[in-house]
């Protein structure tokens, strides 16, 4: 059951989307809706609606992409326990596979996330209720309070189990471009291989950042939330509080997606090696590293700052020292987010176009040194063609996220603008606040989606390097057993 | 093995080549049980690509065929032979049906050849030849 929910992650993708869109027309509406002049309780119950269902369709979207994620877990580990199988028959001696402890963590993450999310809709149609029914006003603010931070937290558990997801992308990654090819090239040579403790580089610190972001984010609902049930703390001050612990999550999904792309350079060029040694033919270098790489970590960092500044314009809001400028600081941290995720596209791009690279030189490699085994002689060392490597790049589906930033940024400064400048009194400083919050989640939900697709195209590289690899080790170890055997059985 | 044959089909003209070729090597020199599930799977996966594609895939993957080693070319054909029976008769009959459509496409001299290769192929898995000369027409 679980697992059919799993591989169905683009139709959660796709309701995440849908949900997104309606609300985003939802805003159109309430901007277009008078009502609140003779009724305000439409409006409310408009309010409560745009300010939860929204940020829900993108926990389904967030959801989507971390089950696109497990689905590339369990594809890179059945990659791993096929190949020790196929070693295990020629009697190499390996040690013991033990599965990632993270493995097991995220995907609940994910579960409790969305329940969490779920538990927060719930919370929010009773807010509604409350308000359409006109029930005790310190009710309606706990509802209020509760659903808004609960989603937070829902926030915190999804991005935190998509960082998770990815930190163990990188466990396993790590694992399998240092031992395949070493295990091969023992399996040519007859000698032990040399290899690195991939445990020792994993990046604790990355998981530390990861960890932090999800405490920062979760200090929104315990303690705050309950803060705010018997003081007012200004709306912008405690939500920019919550987006710093999202940036910083963002920030460290940028820093694990550089991490991924660095083993699979790295499990090229083992490959590359052993392919060589094999073949004692001159194999060239991998390609130099994409120059749109350099750019993750200056966005990522430049975003997850001017998140940080916000929350410093949203402490001086709340201490009246910027004035006017108030409408400016609650939707302009998106901008930050955006930036982020454009760098998070980018190195999405780059490990696109370097699994592109590997699917091309897997076939090969395992056939040249399958005919090695079999004491053929290689002629042909020719290269698979590699040259401008930004020719492979996905670019419709970055292209995608930067509209989704361009969506999202449209939401921010220019609408909170208008504000400023007609000024609380006019009708006009309400409307436009009605459309700031689903027009910047319609740009986020956008970007989500397309990195969802992003990582469904992963996936069938994924599944492609899973057959080419287990078939490959397999053919590999036949020929290696049955040379052992001739040899024992040989007088 | 679907998502890999779809990887493939995706990729520009000259990787796909190359990485048909390779895959085919690689196939052709496993063991037969594990070749014949290979091929099977290949052709499996190739008919559920869309249309345009199959099309393509097929055709290339017919001329790296008729270019393999003769030990190659030999060992893929009959694992094809040897699979006719254990899949879809429509997929059977459309792989095929594109399979003639490719080879139509070369010299007189180079068809009869395949067409040869292809026919003793059948006889070496003992299987039963579908009717290529009403697909060659």
């Amino acid at each position: 059951m679980m697992d059919r929910i799993i591989k169905s992650y683009k139709s959660i993708l796709t309701l995440g989307l849908i949900i997104v869109i309606i609300s985003f027309f939802i805003g159109i509406l309430r901007m277009y809706n008078q009502s609140y002049l003779d009724s305000i309780v439409n409006e409310e119950i408009l309010r409560a609606f745009t300010e939860i269902i929204p940020l829900f369709g993108l926990g389904i979207l967030k959801l989507g992409i971390g089950f696109a994620i497990v689905t590339i877990v369990q594809n890179l580990r059945a990659t791993g326990e096929n190949a020790t199988k196929s070693f295990a028959k020629t009697g190499m001696k390996l040690p013991k596979a033990k599965s990632p402890s993270l493995a097991r963590i995220f995907p609940k993450l994910l579960v409790l996330g969305i329940i969490i999310e779920i538990i927060a809709v719930f919370i929010a149609i009773g807010w509604m209720v409350a308000v359409a029914e006109i029930i005790d006003m310190k009710l309606l603010h706990t509802f209020e309070v509760l659903a808004e931070t609960l989603e937070g937290l829902g926030v915190s558990l999804l991005i935190g189990g998509i960082a998770l997801g990815l930190a163990t992308i990188v466990q396993l990654l790590s694992k399998q471009a240092t031992f395949l090819p070493a295990n091969l090239s023992e399996l040519v040579s007859g000698k032990k291989q040399e290899t690195i403790n991939t445990q020792e580089l994993f990046p604790k610190w990355i998981l530390a950042i990861t960890i932090l972001g999800m405490i920062i984010t979760a200090t929104g609902f315990l303690p705050i939330a309950f803060i705010r049930l018997s003081t007012d703390i200004w709306h912008p001050l405690w939500e920019n509080w919550m987006f710093v612990g999202i940036g910083i999550m963002l920030f460290s999904i940028a820093l694990w997606l550089l991490t991924i792309i660095k083993w699979l350079r790295a499990q090229r060029e083992n490959l590359g090696k052993t392919l060589s040694k094999a073949t004692k033919a001159k194999i060239s270098p991998i390609e130099a590293p994409l120059s749109i790489t350099r750019y993750v970590k200056i966005l990522a960092a430049f975003g997850l700052i001017w998140m940080i500044l916000f929350f410093g314009f949203a402490w001086l809001g709340a201490n009246g020292s910027i004035g006017q400028f108030g409408p400016l600081v609650r939707p302009g941290k998106a901008i930050g987010m955006t930036m982020i995720f454009v760098g998070i596209g980018a190195s999405l791009v780059t490990i696109v176009v370097n699994l592109k690279f590997t699917a091309f030189l897997l076939p090969g490699t395992f056939g040249k040194i399958t005919r090695v085994i079999k004491g053929e002689k290689i002629e042909d060392t020719k290269n698979m063609p590699m040259a401008n490597p930004m020719a492979y790049a996905p670019k419709k589906l970055y292209l995608g996220i930067i509209l989704g930033m361009i969506i999202a940024v449209l939401g921010t400064f220019p609408l909170a603008t208008i504000r400023v400048i007609v000024g609380p009194t006019d009708p006009l400083f309400l409307i436009v606040e009605r459309i700031i919050g689903t027009t910047v989640a319609l740009g986020v939900g956008t970007i989500f989606f397309f990195i969802g697709m992003f990582f469904n195209s992963i996936v069938t590289f994924v599944k492609g390097r899973r057959t080419m690899i287990s078939e490959g080790v397999e053919t590999i170890t036949f020929y290696v057993s049955e040379k052992t055997q001739d040899k024992s059985t040989s007088p | 093995m679907e998502d890999m044959i779809k990887m493939i089909a995706d990729a520009p003209q000259e990787q796909r080549t190359q990485m048909i070729t390779d895959r085919l090597n690689m196939i052709a020199s496993q063991p037969e049980p594990q070749r014949i599930e290979s091929v099977k799977g290949l052709v499996i996966a190739a008919s559920k690509l869309d249309e345009k594609k199959k099309v393509v895939f097929i055709s290339d993957r017919t001329n790296i065929i008729s270019k393999l080693s003769p030990e190659n070319k030999s060992a893929i054909l009959v694992a094809r032979a040897k699979i006719a029976s254990q899949i879809p008769e429509n997929v059977n009959l459309t792989d095929m049906k594109y399979t003639i459509k490719a080879v139509k496409q070369w010299p007189q001299e180079n068809q009869s050849m395949f067409m040869q290769g292809l026919k003793k192929a059948f006889q070496a898995a003992n299987a039963p030849m579908p009717d290529i000369e009403a697909m060659m027409k």
